[in-house]
């Protein structure tokens, strides 16, 4: 996807919901779009590629698993965008959306559409905690030399942390069958931090569940391939599941 | 070492063709073709008789010399007659293919042939990017991608879509699955270290073609030593040699018919127009280029191409030493032979096959 426009200009301030503080920058308009951030790294690209299309609120989430992180989520979100909004987590965000639709199955879901970036709750792998200091980068990034800001990444224990599911998360693939919105799974083609059987469970289990495979990118998909991320985001939360009919013209030369 | 057939299927008036590639569809008889076809795949069937253990496809195009402009079909007509061989697809071209088309293919090909099929992948030869209009400067980046995206649509479970540089698939979800778990075994036909890597780093294959053993040489020594690096060794089955062959009773014998070729050397298979083949070089190289200058040295009638040289000539017993060398120098398990040479009749090419299913197979079958 290219563009010409102009990146949009966030506004930032603090939500306090359910008793906790959460920091929201908020750019764009149309379709409210809640995106769940467990790292302030690498995903400039892609939100403004999301704003240019939807309402984005970018909330940040507190590192460790949180107690009741999904009240304060559903909580935040509506006082942000009201009863209606599409949710989209990456990594931890995305597990955290997860576990935030799941709760919110016994009360009408808010959430018209979910978009899991890279969501490490079901089927995790070891990668990043079996890696040494020096080799931190490479279940995160299929290509770290590409990447002038890399210095800015936290270090190992902390991403360790920042990835690794939370304890919470280990009844999740049990209740996947429960998610009634339509659902968008992103992974990464050599993402190593989730199992290969990752996709396909979330595909096979969540009723109406679509994997998107991003090529040659690792954990951190939308940093290594913003355009591709946001592409086929933008194309689920506008079609929900038709976004696999393709309405693009053929046509060369009329 | 085993033998493997290459199916080529050419046309049997291939001899009589201009120097230049593509090749006039004016210069095809359909009752020559129908017969060319037929004789092919009785070459391979006699080539299963007398020991070959593959018989492999190739996919050029635009010319009847190698006239499998789709290997996949080729090879399905094969299997009906040959119950026994491999069926080597070496292979498809997948920066001119759609690499879902592809995979369907591969799965279908290993169900109707019961398992016995080998996926190979290339890029080909500079002439064919543009039988599709590919890039040149773009096929070996759509190669590598269009190699993960079948390796991931024959093994995934469930349908997904696929965000690629070059491909982008909102569904995906091919059957049938493939019938060797979880895939059938694949080889990489390269020389390029990137390409090497990629095959050692994939559990991959290697197939090289048409070059002195001193050239495949250190080719095979990274891809043995890349294998080493990621934890695993390559059967014998996972190196491939694909060479020309003329084999006669004598060695004097394949020199007498050597000298019978125009110039006594095969001439090129392909050529292109002089400034054609300098731009798609370039292109593919990523050089920057001076297209007026091109031009300007490139006179009409002006071809270019590189004869790819005869690698085994002489008696059974001279070609098996050379295959040996193969063996012993660039660990060559397979050895994949182009019988069809200039000239040659099809009861020519079924003496050949004869005589060294009798004679040079059993020698090099002890390798």
């Amino acid at each position: 996807m290219t563009t010409n426009q102009p990146n949009a200009t966030f506004k930032e301030y603090p939500v306090n919901a359910n008793g906790l503080a959460l920091n929201c920058r908020e750019a764009g308009a149309g379709l409210p779009v809640i995106f769940l951030e467990s790292l302030r790294w690498g995903n400039q690209s892609l939100y403004d590629s999301l704003a240019r299309t939807f309402h984005l609120f970018i909330l940040e989430l507190p590192s460790g698993d949180t107690e009741g992180i999904e009240q304060v989520i559903r909580e935040a979100a509506s006082m942000l965008a009201g009863n209606a909004y599409n949710l989209v987590g990456a990594s931890l965000g995305a597990n955290v959306a997860l576990r935030t639709v799941l709760k919110a199955v016994l009360d009408s879901e808010p959430a018209e559409s979910l978009v899991l970036l890279s969501p490490t709750a079901v089927r995790p792998s070891n990668a990043l905690t079996e890696l040494d200091q020096r080799q931190w980068t490479s279940p995160l990034l299929a290509y770290p030399e590409r990447h002038a800001n890399l210095a800015e990444l936290p270090g190992h224990s902390e991403l360790a942390s920042i990835f690794s599911p939370g304890d919470s998360d280990t009844d999740l693939e049990s209740l996947l069958p429960q998610v009634r919105c339509p659902t968008l799974a992103v992974f990464g083609t050599r993402d190593r931090l989730v199992s290969r059987e990752a996709p396909s469970t979330y595909r096979g289990s969540i009723p109406n569940c679509h994997v998107s495979l991003v090529y040659d990118t690792a954990h951190l998909a939308s940093a290594e391939r913003p355009e591709a991320v946001a592409s086929v985001v933008t194309d689920f939360i506008e079609n929900r599941e038709t976004f696999v009919v393709n309405r693009h013209s053929s046509v060369i030369n009329p | 070492m085993k033998a493997s057939y290459l199916g080529a299927m050419g046309y049997s008036e291939r001899h009589l063709f201009p120097e230049a590639w593509p090749i006039p569809p004016a210069y095809h008889d359909p009752r020559l073709s129908v017969q060319s076809y037929q004789e092919g795949m009785e070459e391979c069937e006699f080539a299963e008789e007398m020991g070959f253990e593959w018989v492999s496809f190739s996919e050029h195009h635009y010319s009847g010399r190698i006239a499998t402009s789709n290997p996949a079909v080729m090879a399905a007509a094969v299997a009906e007659r040959c119950k026994k061989v491999k069926l080597a697809m070496l292979g498809p071209l997948l920066p001119l293919n759609n690499p879902v088309r592809i995979a369907e293919e591969m799965g279908m090909l290993d169900n109707i042939s019961d398992g016995r099929l080998i996926m190979g992948f290339l890029r080909g030869t500079p002439n064919e990017d543009q039988v599709y209009g590919v890039n040149p400067s773009e096929g070996r980046e759509m190669l590598f991608e269009g190699m993960d995206l079948i390796r991931k649509a024959l093994t995934e479970e469930q349908p997904f879509s696929w965000e690629g540089r070059y491909y982008n698939f909102r569904t995906v979800s091919v059957w049938p699955r493939p019938v060797q778990q979880p895939l059938p075994p694949s080889i990489m036909a390269t020389r390029s270290d990137d390409s090497v890597r990629y095959a050692a780093e994939n559990g991959m294959g290697l197939g090289v073609s048409f070059i002195p053993v001193e050239i495949m040489e250190p080719i095979a020594e990274k891809y043995f030593n890349w294998c080493n690096e990621v934890g695993w060794q390559p059967t014998p089955d996972q190196v491939v040699f694909r060479g020309n062959i003329y084999i006669a009773e004598t060695d004097q014998a394949a020199q007498d018919w050597l000298h019978t070729l125009p110039g006594g050397q095969l001439r090129p298979a392909i050529q292109l127009q002089r400034s054609v083949a300098q731009v798609v070089q370039a292109a593919r190289s990523g050089e920057e280029f001076d297209l007026r200058r091109i031009l300007a040295g490139s006179p009409q009638g002006d071809v270019v191409g590189r004869s790819l040289g005869l690698n085994f000539l002489g008696s059974p017993d001279t070609i098996a030493s050379k295959m040996k060398e193969y063996h012993d120098r660039c660990g060559v398990g397979v050895m994949d032979l182009f019988f069809q040479q200039p000239g040659l009749t099809h009861g020519e090419v079924m003496q050949e096959i004869e005589l060294f299913g009798k004679e040079a197979l059993p020698q090099i079958k002890e390798f």
